[in-house]
């Protein structure tokens, strides 16, 4: 009954700590949280059961649109969107050095929770921001 | 003794990390069998949004800590599911005649049009010109 989605997609946005696109903090202090805003939408054409993992990492570490970062998980946020939905929300995360390095770049993946495989499935969407941390 | 009481203590230690993590996983599943018969219901052209918003409302729930309360909503998620899951072929049903009729009301118009216009044109024409008289 519903028409066919030719497209399907899903999206995953960093947004500043008033929820918008730039001024991103540029600096933050070791041991420090800062608040942050997520954007996510789901175009797969029906709901879909998500989750947006947190992690720091570096260069080498960082995720593709194939392979999740290595990485410890930090935060997760779940949340089921429907199709054709957005959702802003607020995190507030915690930011350190990593293994002595002082520019580190926070990671946010989504994830997709796959029924048939029961398992959460990394969808190859991320963003990450460099900061540098001052100790 | 002191073995088997050191032994104890850390076999309660690793239950406490593991099985906080098997709850989350079987959680993750129940939401997802939910969000699956959901998308049954969404396929047939019902209106979900409720049901989302009461399942987003459990996983909130279940990450502050709420673990029964978050339990007692998804029983009343899945008993809302089954009460639309028996109207739901009703109302396919319906949306499907709908659908069916209205493209059948589309594709008769360039039909009707083809006959009925020229039939329409010729009679306007003929009502205009009703009293005129042939002259020789």
């Amino acid at each position: 009954m519903r028409p066919e989605n030719p497209e399907p997609f899903t999206a995953i946005g960093l947004l500043n700590e008033e929820c918008k696109i730039g001024e991103y903090p540029k600096v933050v202090i070791n041991g420090s949280s800062i608040r942050l805003c997520v954007y996510t939408a789901n175009y797969l054409g029906r709901p879909a059961y998500f989750k947006v993992v947190y992690k720091l990492a570096v260069t080498e570490t960082l995720p593709s649109n194939t392979t999740q970062s290595p990485e410890q998980i930090l935060r997760e946020w779940r949340f089921i969107l429907g199709h054709s939905e957005e959702k802003v929300f607020h995190v507030n995360i915690p930011v350190y050095t990593l293994r002595g390095e002082t520019r580190v770049a926070l990671v946010f993946e989504l994830w997709i929770y796959n029924s048939s495989r029961n398992m959460w499935t990394y969808t190859g969407r991320w963003n990450h921001l460099y900061v540098n941390i001052t100790v | 003794m002191k073995i088997r009481v050191i032994n104890a203590i850390m076999l309660l230690l690793l239950l406490l990390v593991v099985l906080p993590v098997v709850l989350s996983s079987d959680f993750d599943s129940e939401i997802s069998i939910l969000v699956e018969r959901t998308n049954e219901l969404y396929s047939k052209g019902l209106n979900v949004t409720i049901i989302l918003e009461k399942l987003n409302y459990a996983i909130t729930l279940y990450e502050e800590g709420s673990v029964e309360e978050a339990s007692v909503l998804l029983r009343e998620v899945e008993s809302f599911i089954e009460d639309m899951s028996i109207t739901a072929s009703n109302v396919y049903l319906v949306n499907m005649v709908k659908k069916v009729v209205t493209i059948i009301v589309l594709a008769a118009i360039p039909v009707i049009v083809y006959f009925l216009l020229p039939r329409l044109y010729l009679y306007v024409w003929y009502k205009t010109r009703r009293k005129w008289i042939v002259a020789r």
